[in-house]
């Protein structure tokens, strides 16, 4: 084990925690801004790497991820629209968990039905192909490009939330959503617009992954649990916290398995979050006061 | 929605207007409350008389098993409004801790069922006493990770669990009583066993939630702060509540898994807290009796629907999604503002 | 309020009572034989559930092509989701059993239910066939460990693993081996057997990774192998995990040969056949590649049916039928008691050209294969009884 294993674990947790920012961020949207915890979220980015798996080969990598955040955009609003706006208002926290937790049986079981069980890949043309070699760390292309998506968007991110109206009218509602009221911000537009935001930030993690790894029904089981893990120790609803945490979790991740064992680094992101909770139960960036 | 619609529910005010002298016996027994009690008791024990077939006789135990944990998630979600994720990890922390006395040490079977729920509840107070202070959110998603920590627990800790194959071959319950040995190694006679522990299960906990530290419990869950700023120690309740559903899940998931003879790692996967869900949504969080036949409704149904598997999880997911979106209330919830407009028509009516 | 009570109460018992009045009444003289499958159609193990599916229903459709069993009865399927757990693995077998009266069960592919369902199978006095399920114990508890109606066709892991260790060790390039398994008791035995087997043949293994099922990054695992010596990995993975490890060692140009239990078909063989990976190898219970016609059959129906080459678990899922059929016709009864009298004395050419004998505890032992990749196409190096 030398200086290059620890650039290449080093180099991984980034990768890793790209895909998991870009997660945690929607997650972190939807929640600051709508309180909802949304259990589709694993099943949105299944449905995401699905759309990336037929557009890319169509269309080429750049504009497939595009075409893919653009159609999950709209399915957010759908389902903004149709769903959760249409829940009643008392118990509304509890409620639209569950509403999204039935979401993602239907979507995830769906597809099985849809597309069978078993595993796809892209064709080996449509896949971005070579490698970067940095030193003597090997990067694969795809691998990359998800660095290169998540830095961009969640540059974007920052910008719409920070320098624009609509940006600071949504952190207005995080904050305070009856001053927001108050202050004539229209809540239907920003519900639609965070629903938006969030699913298409899911449908963007499951694209970029579409040509690295392999696509299937299932394969947002198990990662919607880490993700929410990531936005409890950032601080629920705190889209900051939530980024940073996620490449931290990246790296955290990559280095138990580097020198423990898969398991280990199975669970490391669980451990973390309970030694965070027994220390600062409200999360490491959240700047709500909670009792 | 107000607080006094969510405390009285129709039976009790119906019954407070006829209640009659009683002997002390019924009182303690749960007295007025007792009504509902008796004809399911009574219909539980008619199942054996008119199920000839093994297999509906399986489905009738899950169906009981589904009561007990509906109902204890319930009291916890409905109720208190606490939601729980971590129900699902007391059934497996009940079924191996009980798995794991019967098959390494000579204790009594029905002292190691108990232990597992006493594991359970254990348990749950360590967890409780970190989340319940939490707000909802964190406290759904640590439950959440509890109990993947869980699955991964009993995967990985071989020496104790058996690791991923778990243990199997559990020996069926039974009981001597001098000279009567009781097996419960048939569907048949497990299903006498799940019967008598089911309704002692209902009993106890209706008897909770109709008693004062019920009417706490509500308050609690509509208005946090007044109840805490009314002199209740909230947190305390909340994790008391929380550890006795623990011990009644856990209690029930050593029966559940001694009548499936194993257990594995499989018992914490996310399935069985669907299931618990769509039965407190649908039935009506917060109402007692139509949670309790909406856990039979829904492990009968797919016997009815008779469809392809796949396609019944989506009918479940669809149905969670109407339900919450058409009849937020749930059944019972519907029924109880039903059966108030009308009472208080009737009252409107008698001043008049 | 009271009435209204009662009147649910009612309603729960009718319920329940509608449902009892729907059995159908035995006949196992004439009409159609039915073969009950248990088998996880949802859920992470999904896909290997149809895939057993696919090859059990092709097996009874070319035996109803052929004029079906017993002059001329037909087979017919019921398959059940057990959705890999046991609380609806006992479930599906019960109503296989007792509701939909099957003459044996095939079943039911996850250990942890196959475990739970073989105490149905000797209450009930049903054969129950198992196809796919790797854990040792099966074969311990069957047979002459006391459960007579279990019988386990596919071979252990350990038998596998010596075979798999004898051939590295003679081939004799590759000193160190890391084992990459899913969490499942599949990748646990197996890893289990094989690195004991390495051990015993002075072969280091280097580490040992369970990884959940559903996983899909592997670029630690990757980079750790790059990086400790590793001369080969021994895959114990199902499914998408194992598409997905491949693709990920591929892209990152991972310089080792895989072995272990890898499907050197389809898509994985897409990827294998490239010069990174030469020198990979398999010890695998199937090959589409066996040269016997029975399997020419086999293999062409399915991929005429199915656009793929079967799988292990199809082909598993096939032979079950075909032992059971063989029974069946030698019983001459559909009668699950006299199907386990005549399993016993099974004595069956599976289409692997090997022999399906049933031994003390009920195990077959029918040939395995190590298979290997040269110049980009796989090849049957040799075939071992296990």
């Amino acid at each position: 084990m030398d200086a290059t294993y620890t650039w290449e674990l080093l180099a991984n947790g980034v990768v890793l925690g790209s895909s998991y920012a870009l997660l945690a961020a929607g997650l972190a949207v939807i929640f600051g801004v709508l309180n909802v915890v949304n259990f589709a979220h694993g099943a949105l980015y299944m449905l995401g790497a699905f759309a990336a798996y037929f557009f890319i080969p169509l269309t080429g990598y750049w504009i497939g991820i595009l075409l893919t955040a653009a159609t999950m955009a709209i399915l957010g609003i759908v389902l903004q629209e149709g769903l959760l706006r249409r829940l009643p208002p008392d118990g509304a926290f509890s409620r639209s968990m569950l509403l999204t937790l039935g979401l993602a049986m239907i979507i995830q079981n769906g597809a099985i039905v849809l597309w069978g069980a078993g595993p796809r890949q892209l064709p080996e043309d449509s896949r971005p192909q070579g490698h970067l070699l940095l030193g003597d760390v090997i990067i694969p292309t795809g691998r990359a490009f998800i660095v290169v998506v998540a830095v961009a968007t969640l540059g974007a991110l920052y910008l719409l939330l920070n320098r624009t109206q609509v940006g600071r009218a949504m952190r207005g509602v995080s904050q305070n959503p009856t001053a927001a009221l108050v202050v004539g911000i229209s809540p239907e537009r920003i519900g639609r617009l965070a629903m938006a935001l969030g699913v298409g930030l899911a449908g963007i993690a499951g694209a970029t992954l579409t040509p690295v790894f392999t696509v299937s029904p299932q394969m947002g089981i198990t990662i919607v649990f880490k993700v929410f893990a990531i936005v409890v120790i950032g601080g629920l609803g705190s889209v900051p916290g939530a980024v940073i945490v996620a490449y931290l979790v990246g790296m955290l991740e990559s280095f138990a398995g580097g020198y423990g064992s898969a398991m280990t680094q199975s669970i490391s992101v669980f451990l973390f979050m309970i030694a965070i909770m027994l220390v600062r139960p409200q999360g490491l960036f959240s700047t709500e006061v909670r009792v | 929605m107000t607080a006094a619609l969510h405390v009285h529910e129709p039976e009790e005010t119906n019954d407070v207007m006829s209640r009659k002298s009683s002997s002390p016996l019924h009182k303690w027994l749960g007295g007025r409350h007792l009504g509902p009690l008796l004809p399911t008791a009574a219909a539980i024990a008619l199942v054996p008389a008119v199920v000839t077939n093994d297999y509906f006789i399986d489905v009738a135990n899950l169906a009981l098993t589904f009561m007990v944990l509906g109902t204890a998630f319930n009291l916890l979600y409905g109720y208190v409004g606490m939601l729980s994720f971590a129900q699902v990890a007391f059934v497996g922390i009940g079924g191996y801790a009980s798995s794991w006395l019967v098959t390494h040490t000579d204790l009594w079977q029905p002292v190691a069922f108990l232990a597992g729920g006493g594991v359970a509840a254990l348990v749950a107070a360590v967890v409780g006493a970190v989340t319940v202070r939490l707000s909802e959110g964190a406290f759904a998603i640590i439950t959440l990770s509890f109990t993947l920590l869980c699955a991964v627990v009993a995967a990985e800790w071989t020496g104790v669990t058996g690791g991923r194959q778990g243990i199997f071959g559990l020996p069926a319950p039974s009981l001597s009583l001098g000279p009567v040995d009781l097996v419960a190694d048939t569907p048949r006679s497990y299903y006498y066993l799940l019967a008598g522990f089911t309704v002692l299960a209902l009993w106890a906990m209706q008897r909770l939630v109709r008693s004062s530290a019920g009417t706490v419990m509500i308050a609690i869950r509509d208005n946090e702060p007044l109840a805490k700023a009314q002199g209740y120690a909230t947190n305390n309740y909340k994790l008391a509540v929380f550890s006795f559903c623990a011990f009644v899940t856990g209690l029930t998931g050593a029966l559940h898994v001694f009548r499936l003879t194993t257990i594995d790692p499989s018992i914490f996967d996310f399935y069985l807290m669907q299931v618990m869900l769509i039965i407190v949504i649908l039935g009506g969080a917060g109402t007692f009796w139509p949670v309790a036949y909406s856990a039979v409704l829904f492990a009968v149904l797919p016997e009815m629907l008779r469809m392809a598997d796949e396609a019944r999880l989506i009918v479940y997911g669809a149905l969670l999604v109407l339900g919450l979106l058409f009849l937020p209330q749930g059944v019972g919830g519907f029924l109880r503002a039903r059966a108030m407009n009308r009472q208080l028509r009737d009252m409107r009516g008698g001043r008049s | 309020m009271r009435t209204r009570t009662l009147a649910a109460a009612a309603a729960l018992a009718l319920t329940v009572v509608g449902c009892a009045s729907s059995t159908d009444s035995p006949d196992t003289n004439s009409g159609p034989i039915t073969i009950g499958l248990s088998a996880p159609l949802s859920g992470p193990a999904a896909a290997l559930g149809e895939n057993e599916r696919n090859g059990v229903q092709l097996a009874i459709d070319q035996i109803n092509q052929d004029g079906g069993l017993l002059g001329s009865r037909k087979l017919t399927l019921a398959a059940q989701d057990n959705a890999c757990n046991p609380t609806d693995g006992v479930g599906s077998v019960t109503k296989l059993i007792t509701q939909q009266q099957v003459s044996a069960v095939i079943g039911a592919l996850c250990s942890g239910v196959t475990l739970a369902a073989m105490p149905l199978a000797k209450r009930y006095q049903v054969p129950l066939v198992v196809a796919t399920s790797t854990s040792p114990d099966i074969t311990t508890a069957a047979g002459k460990g006391g459960n007579d109606f279990t019988f386990r066709i596919n071979p252990s892991d350990a038998t596998l693993a010596v075979a798999l260790s004898s051939y590295l060790h003679k081939a004799g390039d590759v000193r160190k081996v890391a084992i990459l398994a899913e969490d499942s008791t599949y990748g646990r035995t197996g890893a289990a057997a094989l690195q004991k087997a390495l051990n015993d043949k002075g072969i280091t293994v280097t580490g040992v990774d369970f990884v959940a099922q559903g996983t899909s990054d592997f670029s630690t695992q990757i980079s750790k192998y790059r990086n400790n010596g590793t001369q080969s990995v021994a895959l114990y993975i199902s499914g998408a995990d194992h598409l997905s490890f491949l693709r990920q060692a591929a892209s990152a140009r991972l310089q080792l040969p895989v072995t272990g239990r890898v499907e050197l078909e389809g898509q994985n063989l897409e990827i294998l056949k490239d010069e990174q990976f030469a020198g990979s190898s398999s010890v695998y219970p199937y090959s589409s590649l066996i040269k016997t016609p029975a399997n020419a059959k086999f293999a062409k129906a399915y991929e005429s049916a199915h656009k793929t080459p079967p799988t292990y678990e199809s082909f598993e899922g096939y032979s079950a039928v075909m032992v059971l059929a063989d029974a069946i016709s030698r019983a001459k009864s559909s009668d699950p008691k006299a199907i386990q009298k005549a399993l016993v004395k099974t004595d069956f050419t599976s289409l692997t050209g090997g022999t399906v004998k049933f031994d003390a505890y009920h195990q077959a032992h029918d040939k395995a294969f190590i298979l290997q990749i040269k110049n980009g196409k796989t090849v049957i190096v040799s075939d071992v009884v296990t």
